[in-house]
């Protein structure tokens, strides 16, 4: 500070201008500084390594270029990773923002007690995955959890939830949807608080029912904010890892390996870590795609 | 709005006198209360089995049930004493504490720095620097794993709190939110201060943090959830038991008991959720503020 005084100013107004930057990038240096350690540098050698076939176990770590992207292409285990997460992605992403909106629209209403209900609803946002996982696996316990003993109780046969193949993703989902839902029920409740119940008076005027209510003034009113819900749930989907890795280990025989999970065990396990980065930005570079796909559908959506 | 309607049909509502379209809507207040009663019921039951099963004296799954047939506070003493079973609870309890607040506090004075910065102070190449922490939001951090943890291996930094802490003190989302918290002031205010002497530190300090303190907190109950609940990173980043944060300990816990005494599990599952669930208790404007605003990032 003190040197840009002694540089001689010309005008009164430069030297504090120049001060003023340099005491702003004072402020910055330590998160810029952060920032770079733990964002830049690993974005930079990540993608480096990704072009190698660097491997912690062998000590080898040689130029290979696009090699483990042009194997990832045909690797079966790859393909199965990206089908279970798409799977997952696909019946998660509806259910969730569905069930978020109808408890949006229900927790909208006059409620007695309104604030104990959203808490029980918001609770297990607040979790570590690790809980949700033993909560959930004692629950769907085969021997006896008490799912199980609903079902029988109401005389249905009980379900070997998360060792079946065709029903394993159905019992994450379902967690997830659980874990998962004060996300969209907060960020939809916040939108539908923000229409102005002259809108709804005027469409019952008019003759409106209830449903004609939802599709001409409550949907196109929240629409932006529920097409950035299914955006960010889109992009939390693909990123799933703890309720699969903690409750099923993938299986059973695969059905619920997902992508982190295969880049976590190649990774960290395999010690393959060119071919764990490949995957990562493989990763990043679907993520991406699905981002500006979302986000150019939406522009269109407003445009018109 | 629905199930207004639903009990109240709109051309009889009108005919009918003040009082009976009072009833009506008390009705459909009644009927919209229940129904969301019964459903907030089932939805926290997970969690009150987890409670009840602390305290179950039975030891398998299979013959718990809903309600215990004996209750027992030894699942709890277990915790105390894991008699070389597993790891003492008690240390990850702490490690996790430790990790969560130093994160918190770091994230809060690193982030409010930097968005004071690019909300007041523009240096050179600021208009950049906002725009590629906006980009960098768009990327995942679960991609950039793999060279993290390299490059904590090569520094030694592995095993020690600071390779759990650090990777939460940089918010992007922290600092694009504070910024719009401080560019909303009245410019008055800090130029009012700068005019009486005070300088960039002090009007940062004694203006401007104590005016964007709802920001802070919703940013600081953020930043303590994610490092309280971190289970991937921490994963990778420790090896050695005494260094397990809650997540890790809940996992080996439930491979020391999971068989044959699902108590104990439960146990250390309410010991590690229950710190979350207070600051809710709390502090939950803040923490649907938080939720909300996430949401409206984009």
């Amino acid at each position: 500070m003190s040197t840009a005084t002694a540089t001689g100013p010309t005008r009164a107004a430069k030297p504090r201008r120049k001060r003023l930057t340099r005491v702003g990038m004072l402020f910055a240096a330590p998160f810029l500084a952060l920032m770079v350690f733990l964002w830049g540098v690993p974005v930079v050698s990540g993608f480096w390594t990704s072009l190698t076939d660097t491997n912690i176990a062998e000590g080898t770590g040689g130029f290979v270029g696009a090699d483990n992207y042009a194997h990832l292409l045909t690797d079966p285990d790859f393909r199965a990773a990206l089908g279970n997460t798409a799977l997952f992605t696909v019946l998660n992403v509806p259910i969730l923002v569905a069930v978020g909106l109808l408890l949006a629209m229900l927790l909208n209403q006059p409620l007695g007690g309104r604030g104990a209900i959203r808490a029980a609803f918001i609770s297990p946002y607040l979790l570590t995955g690790a809980a949700v996982a033993i909560i959930w696996q004692t629950a769907l316990n085969p021997l006896g959890g008490n799912l199980n003993q609903v079902l029988s109780a109401v005389g249905l046969p009980e379900q070997a939830w998360l060792s079946t193949p065709g029903e394993a993703m159905g019992g994450v989902v379902l967690i997830t949807l659980w874990w998962r839902v004060g996300f969209p029920l907060l960020v939809l409740l916040a939108a539908l608080q923000d229409i102005p119940a002259q809108l709804y008076e005027a469409a019952r005027i008019d003759g409106a029912n209830v449903w004609q209510r939802f599709r001409y003034v409550t949907l196109p009113a929240i629409a932006p904010v529920l097409m950035l819900v299914v955006l960010l749930r889109l992009i939390d989907s693909f990123k799933v890892f703890e309720q699969v890795y903690l409750v099923t280990q993938g299986g059973p025989a695969g059905s619920t390996r997902v992508v982190l999970q295969m880049l976590y065990e190649t990774g960290f396990r395999d010690f393959q870590t060119g071919y764990a980065s490949a995957i990562g930005w493989t990763l990043a570079f679907i993520i991406l795609v699905v981002t500006v796909v979302q986000l150019a559908l939406t522009r269109r959506r407003e445009s018109r | 709005m629905s199930t207004e309607t639903l009990a109240a049909p709109q051309a009889g509502a009108a005919a009918r006198g003040r009082r009976s379209r009072m009833t009506a809507s008390r009705r459909a207040k009644y009927l919209a209360t229940a129904i969301a009663a019964v459903v907030a019921v089932g939805w926290s039951l997970p969690l009150v089995w987890t409670l009840i099963g602390s305290f179950n004296a039975e030891r398998l799954t299979s013959g718990a049930g809903f309600v215990p047939s004996q209750l027992t506070a030894e699942n709890w003493t277990k915790l105390v004493q894991p008699d070389g079973r597993a790891v003492n609870v008690f240390v990850a309890f702490f490690n996790s504490t430790v990790v969560a607040v130093c994160a918190t506090v770091l994230a809060l004075v690193v982030c409010s720095m930097m968005a004071y910065a690019l909300a007041r102070l523009p240096f050179r190449g600021s208009a950049l620097v906002l725009s590629v922490i906006v980009l960098a939001m768009l990327i995942p951090t679960e991609v950039i794993l793999v060279p993290l943890f390299q490059q904590f291996a090569a520094l030694g930094l592995l095993n020690t709190y600071g390779a759990l802490i650090i990777p939460h003190v940089v918010s992007l989302f922290g600092v694009v939110l504070l910024r719009q918290f401080i560019a909303n002031l009245p410019v008055e205010l800090t130029e009012a201060a700068r005019i009486d002497g005070a300088n960039a530190w002090q009007n940062y300090r004694y203006i401007v943090l104590p005016l964007i303190r709802p920001g802070l907190a919703t940013l600081g109950i953020l930043v303590f959830l994610a490092a309280w609940n971190d289970f991937l990173w921490p994963l990778i980043a420790t090896s050695t038991p005494s260094m397990q944060t809650l997540p890790l300990a809940l996992i080996t816990f439930r491979s020391a008991y999971g068989d044959n005494e699902y108590g104990v599990v439960m146990a250390s599952t309410i010991l590690a959720i229950a710190p979350p669930l207070l600051v809710f208790l709390f502090a939950q404007r803040f923490i649907v503020a938080g939720i909300s605003n996430t949401g409206l990032k984009g």
